[in-house]
């Protein structure tokens, strides 16, 4: 039986769990009530693995500073919860694979393009036939480019820069790229040979899952300023990318999460779950995972940046749009882990931030965002559902001094797949996406119905909820009108 | 199947179970398989060989199912049976020798659903209970 956590709600959607047991800090939940009272529930019906118990073992790992903090679309995870963050010590604190998952550094680039909803109405469905016969997606689809073993390592080392190199894509998408789309510390002597192997045929693929290539119209503009910054404006035709490592990154967090085990037992770490097995950042293991980690980081930035570019090209060849006039707004990651300094009781510290189902968030002035965006802030981009709203959003002041400058990723789910497949039918997903004017294709029908708007949680609610304890500030309200899905 | 579903809203987890611990993990592959493709449309025709080594039964069952991702993407097959000697004990550890049965992927006949991305350790459990071997995973799609 478990413990009953006895949440107070310090100010409106800001819940402190308070330390107890082997907790180090105490947890915070950034959550309407309504999420609370069902993270309760799971409590009180003893579910198998809760959210809740998450934040709190993610409490208890050493090093760890400030709060173990869980995000507006909270549900649990493996190790960490989704929408968790974990700052730790950069010398006393430990990394933790659980806090980064097996899909390293998957995220969102959102590309703009000079069109409105109206100008692309005649060539709409023509677009997403091209996309979806352009744009590898689904199990087993292989990507087209071909590389050696030395190609892998270089893409691994230098993440977009390397496509850039090679003529793919511009050097303007590195710069809004989080970033710069390379992780500097990454060593491809510290990935598996498997794991590359793995990855041969996948550079450039979309995946499955929740992975997605959406047209979207700009419907709503929530604050004219970040947009005007962002380049958003209303009416404005966009491309958003949702995918992550693919089997590389996969393969990272399954060959570390078993040498994480073996180095926690060594330096004596208490591992509240087995999942959270983790080494000190100031060690060897810790450093080899934090350098595979950022290949698959980089690799992660590639595989956005190499769909972006098959976007471009169908976008040409469907609308006659010069590829050039398709802009990367950003591209940002939400499971990963990266230092950063950040103000703790006043004083500068640097941490390992990871962020696992959630991204970057910070507030204006810093350097980490690109020139053009530092006035107003880091650009968050969340991804809602086919059906629904996505966001862009923007990081705070307030944001950094209660999340260490992190927000949410995406609506969260609220149905497993199982019972998500047997409430939905994918034909009738399809049927009812098309009566709002949406139009699906997918490798996948049977993945559609897993994927139902409504096996997900309300995204309005969840940004609301993020906005409303002044965490991020939202810019602009997206509408799908096109969705490939693997 | 003997494969009881577990309630992950993020993942997918399932319990497999038989009466020896070959045939609940042989059931536990399968169920992995069942997420990604409609395994009874897979012809057991062409045969991959493995061989595993692992401290603990519960590490045995992480090394089997992972192994079976890799090489789905190495080989290039899809499997649908499964054929496991598993001998040791906690002291000097567990190996298991066996085989999975499939064939070349078929994007249209197998019917692809959802990628599985890695096997955790979140509720990893081996057990055996009034002679019922049950072999349970949390997995992320």
């Amino acid at each position: 039986m478990r413990e009953r956590y006895d949440l107070t709600e310090r100010t409106s959607g800001e819940w402190l769990m308070p330390k107890q047991g082997n907790m180090a800090v105490p947890g915070m939940i950034f959550a309407d009530r309504e999420t609370i009272d069902r993270l309760l529930q799971d409590e009180d019906c003893d579910a198998q693995w809760s959210a809740l118990s998450q934040v709190r073992h993610v409490a208890e790992l050493p090093g760890i500073v400030g709060a173990s903090i869980a995000l507006p679309d909270i549900h649990p995870g493996y190790g960490f919860p989704i929408g968790g963050v974990g700052a730790f010590d950069a010398n006393t604190g430990v990394v933790v694979v659980g806090g980064v998952g097996f899909d390293i550094n998957c995220g969102v680039r959102l590309l703009s393009t000079p069109l409105t909803r109206s100008e692309i109405a005649p060539s709409l469905e023509q677009l997403g036939e091209t996309l979806f016969r352009a744009v590898p997606a689904g199990l087993g689809a292989e990507g087209n480019l071909r590389m050696s073993v030395a190609d892998l390592d270089d893409l691994l080392r230098l993440g977009s820069e390397y496509l850039v190199a090679r003529g793919i894509g511009s050097t303007q998408d590195l710069e809004f790229t989080e970033e710069a789309g390379c992780m500097s510390n990454a060593d491809p002597s510290c990935v598996s040979d498997r794991a590359k192997q793995r990855q041969f045929r996948q550079v450039g693929t979309l995946g499955s899952g929740n992975h997605y290539l959406e047209i979207q119209v700009v419907e709503t503009i929530l604050d004219p300023q970040a947009a005007e910054a962002y380049g958003l404006f209303n009416e404005q035709i966009v491309l958003s990318i949702h995918t992550g490592s693919r089997a590389l990154g996969h393969q990272i967090g399954q060959d570390y999460l078993k040498e994480m085990a073996q180095a926690a037992t060594k330096y004596g770490l208490h591992v509240p779950e087995r999942e959270l097995a983790c080494a000190p950042i100031d060690s060897a293991e810790g450093r080899r995972y934090l350098a595979a980690m950022a290949c698959g980081a980089n690799c992660a930035f590639a595989n956005r940046h190499m769909i972006a570019h098959l976007v471009r090209s169908a976008m040409q060849h469907a609308t006659g749009l010069d590829p050039s006039n398709v802009r990367t707004i950003y591209d940002i990651g939400h499971n990963n882990a990266k230092f950063e300094t950040h103000r703790v009781n006043g004083q500068l510290r640097k941490l390992l931030v990871h962020r696992k189902g959630s991204t970057r968030a910070f507030g204006p002035g810093r350097d980490e965002a690109p020139a053009a965006y530092r006035a107003v802030g880091h650009p968050t981009l969340v991804g809602g559902t086919m059906g629904t709203a996505s966001y862009v959003l923007h990081g705070t002041d307030a944001g950094m001094a209660k999340t260490f400058g992190s927000g949410i990723h995406g609506a969260g789910r609220a149905l497993s797949r199982k019972k998500a497949a047997k409430k939905f039918w994918g034909e009738t997903v399809r049927t009812d996406l098309l009566s709002h004017g949406i139009h699906l294709w997918t490798h996948s029908i049977r993945g559609v119905a897993e994927e139902a708007p409504g096996a997900y949680k309300d995204i309005e609610r969840v940004v609301q909820a993020s906005c409303t304890s002044g965490i991020t500030q939202p810019v602009a309200r997206l509408r799908p009108l096109a969705v490939i899905k693997g | 199947m003997a494969i009881e579903w577990l309630d992950h809203t993020a993942d997918a987890g399932f319990r497999a179970s038989g009466a020896s611990i070959e045939i609940a993990f042989c059931e536990a592959a399968r169920a992995l398989f069942s997420l990604m493709f409609a395994v009874e449309c897979i012809d057991a025709r062409t045969e991959f060989q493995i061989t595993l080594n692992a401290a603990t039964l519960e590490d045995l069952l992480i090394e089997w199912l992972s192994e079976l991702l890799v090489q789905k993407d190495l080989s290039g097959l899809v499997f649908s049976r499964f054929e496991l000697v598993i001998s040791g004990n906690e002291t000097v550890g567990f190996s298991a020798s066996g085989r999975a049965l499939g064939e070349p992927l078929d994007r249209v006949r197998h019917q692809p659903g959802t990628e599985v991305k890695g096997i955790s350790y979140l509720g990893l459990a081996v057990s055996c209970q009034d002679g019922i071997h049950t072999a349970q995973v949390v997995v992320d799609v």
